[in-house]
């Protein structure tokens, strides 16, 4: 009996702690600009993400490793008023628990944002902001290596940002 | 006497002007029975004088004496200035029968200090002094104060019938005291006891709950239970459960009330594709970011060399 009430108990704490709340920034800060309905919203599980590593693809391998290290991403855009959102979600990050890794204010009016959540060495979150034509806010969870995901450029480049295109009009 | 001299004296009485053995002689003469004619009309005066003269000063004349003497007393009296003599005066006064028509409004005044207060300070005094003590008494005994001696009398104070108003509703308490502490055991007690004591054991039949009403304890075994139960209760309903993607409205993720699973792509390769662009864009900008920095050293290089730092 007492046996059974002790697993209990730590079934219980070990559930409550594992499956915590979101801990994302979107989910945390944001999570009024996902239900508005100004935004485009788009969400990769991490079940998703397994599912990603399966399918046969023929990009590169660095891509398909990058991907492998994601738990979840999180995107929301909208074309309407982005200067506005883009200085609500500065206001918010930077006040919130995530460090600022890096901006870029380009002479063609876009400004960029980077910010990273860690946990010691590892970066756990990656979030990006950017503010230009349209306001991107970008989250991905994982375990993150920075420097694979700037290599990826190149190998991305052209068709990413055809996709990206395409992920606004749907 | 010779007529003219009785008259010749006779006129000296109304000037005033007799003297005392004059007025005697007169007296005598006018008590006697050998009267001229024309001064028998003086007769009366000089026989009422005679008789009244001695009763006068015997009777009324100490009356009013006293009468005048009562007066200053009384004076004194009501400055404060009296002795103790001089108010049993006035009291023995007072209470005889011969008080002048002038003084009996004061009566009341003498006969009370004399007839009443005496009996009041006897009977009440003792009273009113006794029930203040039991005042004291009595706080003191509520305060757990008393000693024994001190309830001793406080109960037979209670058990007399001298009880003042405001110590009435005490009364019952200590006749309580009392009458408890006269209970005794009863001399078969022990024998009872023990028959009792040997008793088997009669386990009462469940009555109805409406009869009684009674106090169930909560056993360490009923505890554990339900703090079991609490907590399987609680951790079910703090967490959520079934999947990690449907986050409801729980307490624990109370922070986001997303519902991403609507957002979700439908398929893998959709996802996929998605996701490349993320990285793509991700990537492009820290790239954009990187080249500018670069930019910035390979000037800040150039600029350095230009001027000879190296």
């Amino acid at each position: 009996m007492k046996s059974i009430k002790n697993l209990l108990v730590l079934f219980a704490f070990a559930m409550a702690f594992s499956m915590q709340a979101q801990t994302d920034a979107v989910s945390k800060h944001f999570s009024d600009y996902v239900e508005d309905e100004k935004f485009t919203v788009v969400y990769i599980s991490p079940k998703m993400m397994d599912m990603i590593a399966n399918v046969d693809d023929t990009t590169d391998k660095d891509v398909m490793e990058a991907l492998k290290d994601l738990s979840g991403l999180r995107i929301l855009t909208t074309e309407q008023t982005p200067t506005k959102f883009y200085k609500e979600a500065i206001t918010k990050l930077t006040s919130s628990d995530l460090e600022s890794l890096m901006t870029i204010k380009s002479n063609d009016g876009e400004n960029v944002n980077f910010f990273v959540r860690s946990n010691g060495d590892k970066t756990e979150e990656l979030v990006l902001l950017v503010e230009g034509e349209e306001f991107v806010m970008l989250s991905m969870e994982g375990n993150i290596n920075l420097k694979k995901v700037s290599k990826l450029a190149k190998a991305l480049d052209i068709k990413g940002a055809e996709h990206l295109e395409e992920l606004k009009n749907q | 006497m010779e007529f003219n001299q009785i008259k010749g004296l006779v006129e000296k009485y109304f000037e005033g002007e007799s003297s005392i053995q004059e007025e005697e002689q007169l007296r005598l003469y006018f008590a006697g029975s050998d009267i001229h004619k024309e001064l028998t009309i003086y007769t009366s005066i000089f026989n009422t004088f005679k008789a009244d003269a001695a009763v006068k000063l015997s009777g009324n004349f100490n009356t009013n004496l006293q009468s005048i003497i009562i007066d200053d007393v009384m004076g004194s009296f009501f400055e404060g200035e009296t002795s103790v003599e001089d108010e049993q005066i006035l009291k023995g006064y007072f209470n005889g029968k011969e008080i002048a028509e002038k003084h009996k409004n004061y009566k009341p005044y003498f006969t009370y200090t004399t007839q009443e207060a005496i009996p009041k300070l006897s009977s009440n005094f003792e009273s009113n002094f006794q029930f203040k003590l039991v005042d004291s008494l009595l706080e003191d005994y509520f305060e757990g104060n008393t000693s024994l001696e001190d309830e001793k009398t406080l109960n037979e104070y209670f058990l007399g019938n001298k009880i003042a108003e405001h110590h009435k509703s005490y009364k019952s308490l200590f006749e309580f005291y009392d009458f408890e502490s006269q209970l005794v055991l009863n001399s078969d007690f022990n024998k009872k006891l023990e028959a009792r004591l040997n008793e088997p054991k009669v386990i009462p039949i469940n009555r109805n709950k409406k009869e009684e009403t009674k106090v169930r304890r909560m056993t360490p075994a009923i505890w554990r239970a339900a703090a079991m139960i609490a907590l399987a209760i609680g951790g079910f309903w703090l967490l959520d459960l079934p999947n990690s993607n449907s986050v409801k409205t729980t307490p624990l993720a109370a922070a986001s009330t997303i519902d991403w699973s609507k957002y979700e792509p439908k398929d893998p390769e959709t996802a996929l594709a998605e996701t490349k662009a993320a990285l793509a864009l991700v990537s492009r900008k820290m790239k954009e970011g990187e080249e500018q920095t670069l930019k910035g050293f390979r000037k800040i290089k150039a600029a350095n060399k230009a001027v000879g730092i190296n």
